[in-house]
């Protein structure tokens, strides 16, 4: 072989070896798994053997914070009783309602609007309530936006509003109350109102100015300044109303003795349990206490009253 | 493939006889195929790469949308609202080929899948920790799964099925158009190609045609090419170097023709030559002799070429011709005579000259030779006649004188009658001999005139042997005859009678004294024998063959012996073979000597 075949030769190989490099890419994806249509899984096809406790929420603050929020909680609530814990949220109060009116769920956690609704229609009970921050009172809070000129409620008037859920009582009543003393009622007063459906949405839309201003449960507003201000110091509040029991853990009124007492002897004794501590410590609440029924009276007085003024 | 051979070979070979224009259109297309592959594939590749990555960010936007609006659908256990949320996906998204969403367990909240959900699908995809996109095939379609965690996995995960059909599908056009590009590409090439191809080899084609032209000897052919590039360069060059080739074949061909002339001029010279011409090469062999020379020696050609001159001098010369040799070779030689064996083995007498000459570097010598032994003889003849005839001539002369005066002081008249009887006697011989002489004059210059007729031999024989009785007595020689009878031949009686009157005067002349002379016949097949047969001196072997020349004696002695001045058998051959006869002669020195003619007989029996 003479030089010239030899420089051929090797021109070659390299376009050769060139051309398939460049083309390799084209084959490098990795095997796809294939899949067919007709297998189809048959329907219902997970059970559960154990069943669980089923802990309802109420849409306090959104679905999404509520698992935040009561996640730990309802993990040792689990450890403790030994059983798994379900967490059960619905959109609205009424739907919780039902749920526990029907015992779809064991024990919730419900707005201190929907315990009087609950009360009055099957004798919805109540288990024990939450002390925060000393106290088992808490408030509604009329915010507007940071950078608005409201600075009252009347201020407010002729202009948009949130309010939490129909049966939320710092969200819909205490505020429609304050109305009904100024001779007013939600229509009369702002061009349009709506529902969020929960307090940290009633913050979000004030703070986001998709409406002027909303009524929030004062230990959500308070709880998100503390734990996350980036909504709330978009707010201010311009508006505190008198002091309201705390929403309560309640049950079915019906509930089975052991399972009550046993769940309200965790409840009220885990603040005495290092890691039960622990949980209460991260979501505010310094220890669940007993409370009496009376402690509600002040809200029904005011549904009463509102009620009679409208 | 043999052994040996290159596979280039196989792949060249094909179209190395093919046209300069077919290889360029061979090439210009290889070369758009090969770029046009691998640019499309690159593009291939990079469009594939950009659609699937837009596919897949596209999908993993759709999941994230999902997984941020389906949270409070999931934990209200809200359904519906799930089951709105992904069909809307679907409908918006042309892209999207399904979605559903698993809960935190793995197990289905919601499907878009029309049919129920496809078991395989379920663990196909996990999200773990983000996005995670896997490539699936749902019959036959090409898919990629996207999953991506709501609340990082803690209730559950959203998958987004990407079907890769559409964008196949714009990838498939634009492989066709690609295509479709490469073929008017290669067509736009080719047609390029052929142009250029045309545009390029037609000049080549020009300068083969001319070259061919030329190689077919017509250098008037002119390549036109009016390109100011290097291949017009080279048809000026071409057309240039035509004209230049044709003055000097044509100065050649005139230059050839001269030295052919000469040499044709040179060639008849030295063929027509009478004179032998040699070469001898530096060490004295021969190289070329011409036809006169080899006519000299009797040689051939073949025989003598290559070999040393020395071989045909004879020996008692060498060294002669050594000094000569060296004379010639030093420069300084004049010519010489020498000798030199001929073929038949007879010595010839050379006349030589020289010339040395120096040819492509080496030395040769061009010998010149006359063959003068015919000269050389003819003088000894000359010399030898006129020493003959004026002995000859003095010897009757002296012995008239002789008689005469004896004659004038003898009173007797017998005795003075006896002394000018032989004084005529002496005048009768002189006569003959004058007579001989005219003889050989008259038979030099045209031939004799024969008067034919039927003779007995004998009657020839007779008158013969009378002419010489006289003689043979006084010499006291005997001569028997022995004659068929009756053999008659066509023959001129007197000169055929002198004829055998010479050859019996000889056998009586160089006869010894009381010697004998035979003459007798042979009759056979139609000839006739004639033997004359002496017991006298006889004759050399190496002069058997000259006896019959003009003057010639062998013993040039003889002839004062004997007399005659040796014309006689030079006569007699002449005379037999005007007869259509001839005569041989067979001898032993000093015992005898036989002449043998033989005759066309005409017939025999008596008359």
């Amino acid at each position: 072989m003479d030089r010239s075949s030899k420089r051929y030769t090797f021109l070659l190989i390299i376009l050769i070896l060139g051309i398939t490099l460049s083309t390799a890419g084209c084959f490098g994806r990795e095997p796809a798994t294939r899949i067919h249509l007709g297998e189809v899984e048959p329907v219902n096809a997970t059970q559960q053997e154990i069943y669980p406790h089923r802990i309802g929420v109420s849409a306090i603050i959104s679905p999404e914070d509520s698992i935040i929020y009561y996640q730990e909680l309802l993990d040792y609530i689990s450890e403790r009783t030994g059983r798994p814990v379900e967490l059960v949220q619905r959109e609205t109060y009424q739907e919780m309602n039902d749920m526990i009116e029907d015992r779809s769920i064991d024990v919730a956690f419900v707005c201190t609007g929907a315990y009087i609704e609950g009360n009055e229609k099957f004798g919805m009970e109540l288990l024990v309530a939450p002390l925060v921050y000393g106290e088992s009172h808490y408030y509604s809070y009329i915010i507007v936006s940071n950078d608005s000129t409201f600075d009252s409620l009347e201020d407010l008037r002729g202009r948009e509003f949130a309010f939490t859920d129909p049966l939320s009582n710092t969200g819909k009543l205490s505020p429609t109350h304050m109305l009904a003393l100024m001779g007013e009622t939600p229509e009369s007063f702002f061009s349009y109102y709506i529902y969020t459906g929960s307090h940290d949405n009633s913050i979000e839309a004030v703070a986001k100015n998709l409406v002027d201003g909303a009524a929030v449960d004062s230990l959500i507003w308070d709880y998100s300044n503390e734990m996350n201000p980036k909504l709330t110091s978009k707010t201010k509040i311009i508006l505190k109303s008198d002091p309201y029991g705390i929403p309560p853990v309640v049950v079915h009124p019906d509930i089975e003795p052991e399972f009550k007492n046993e769940l309200k002897n965790i409840l009220l004794t885990m603040h005495k349990d290092p890691k039960g501590a622990e949980i209460l410590e991260n979501i505010r609440i310094d220890r669940f206490v007993e409370i009496d029924d009376s402690e509600y009276d002040s809200v029904r007085n005011m549904s009463f009253e509102t009620r009679t003024l409208q | 493939m043999k052994p040996g051979t290159h596979y280039l070979d196989w792949f060249v070979r094909p179209i190395s006889g093919s046209s300069l224009r077919t290889k360029l259109i061979l090439a210009v297309t290889s070369i758009i195929l090969l770029m046009s592959i691998i640019s499309n594939v690159h593009i291939y590749q990079f469009q594939t790469a950009i659609m699937t990555d837009g596919l897949q960010d596209e999908g993993i936007a759709i999941t994230h949308y999902l997984a941020e609006n389906s949270v409070n659908p999931i934990l209200t256990h809200d359904k519906i609202e799930l089951q709105h949320l992904i069909e809307n996906i679907i409908i918006a998204e042309s892209y999207a080929s399904y979605v559903f969403i698993l809960d935190e367990n793995g197990e289905v909240i919601v499907h878009t899948f029309e049919g129920g959900f496809p078991s395989g699908l379920k663990a196909v995809n996990p999200a773990k920790g983000g996005s995670s996109i896997k490539h699936i095939v749902i019959d036959g379609e090409s898919i990629n799964d996207i999953a991506y965690p709501i609340m990082e996995g803690r209730i559950g995960e959203v998958h987004v099925g990407m079907s890769e059909s559409h964008m196949n599908e714009v990838l498939s056009r634009t492989m066709l158009l690609s295509t479709r590009f490469i073929v008017i590409s290669i067509l736009i090439g080719t047609v390029l190609a052929y142009g250029a191809g045309t545009f390029i080899s037609w000049p080549i084609l020009s300068l083969k045609k001319g070259a061919l032209e030329f190689g077919k000897g017509n250098l008037d052919y002119k390549v036109n090419i009016q390109s100011q590039d290097e291949i017009g360069d080279l048809a000026v060059t071409f057309n240039t170097m035509a004209d230049k080739l044709k003055m000097l074949i044509h100065e050649k061909e005139v230059a050839s023709e001269k030295i052919l002339e000469t040499s044709k001029y040179l060639d008849a010279i030295i063929s027509g030559s009478h004179d032998g011409i040699v070469v001898l090469d530096s060490d004295g062999r021969f190289e070329f002799g011409n036809r006169a020379f080899f006519g000299i020696g009797g040689y051939e050609e073949n025989e003598l070429i290559g070999m040393n001159v020395i071989k045909i001098i004879p020996p008692k010369l060498h060294d002669f011709m050594r000094e000569r040799w060296k004379e010639l070779q030093e420069g300084i030689g004049k010519p010489y005579e020498t000798k030199i064996i001929s073929k038949d083995g007879t010595l010839r007498d050379l006349m030589i000259s020289h010339k040395d000459i120096e040819l492509e570097g080496m030395k040769k010598y061009i010998i010149v030779i006359k063959d003068v032994t015919e000269i050389k003889k003819l003088d000894e003849m000359k010399n030898d006649i006129i020493s003959n005839i004026s002995h000859e001539l003095r010897t009757p002369m002296t012995i008239m004188r002789g008689f005469s005066e004896l004659a004038m002081e003898e009173d007797d008249p017998v005795k003075r009658n006896e002394y000018l009887d032989k004084s005529i006697h002496a005048i009768d011989r002189q006569n003959q001999m004058i007579q001989d002489l005219l003889e050989i004059a008259v038979s030099v210059r045209s031939t004799i005139k024969l008067n034919y007729e039927i003779v007995d031999l004998k009657d020839v024989i007779d008158i013969s042997m009378k002419n010489v009785e006289q003689k043979a007595r006084l010499e006291d020689i005997t001569i028997i005859s022995a004659l068929e009878k009756n053999i008659l031949v066509k023959a001129d009686l007197l000169q055929l009678a002198y004829a055998l009157t010479k050859l019996l005067d000889n056998a009586v002349k160089f006869n010894k004294r009381g010697g004998m002379v035979e003459i007798r016949s042979q009759h056979t097949d139609g000839c006739i024998e004639i033997f004359v047969k002496d017991t006298g001196i006889g004759i050399a072997k190496n002069d058997l063959e000259k006896i019959f020349e003009n003057f010639y004696q062998a013993d040039s002695t003889a002839i004062r012996d004997h007399g005659g001045c040796g014309v006689g058998l030079s006569i007699t051959k002449y005379i037999i073979e005007a007869h259509g006869g001839t005569v041989r002669v067979e001898s032993v020195l000093g015992t005898g000597t036989t002449f043998i003619i033989s005759l066309h007989v005409e017939k025999t029996g008596a008359m």
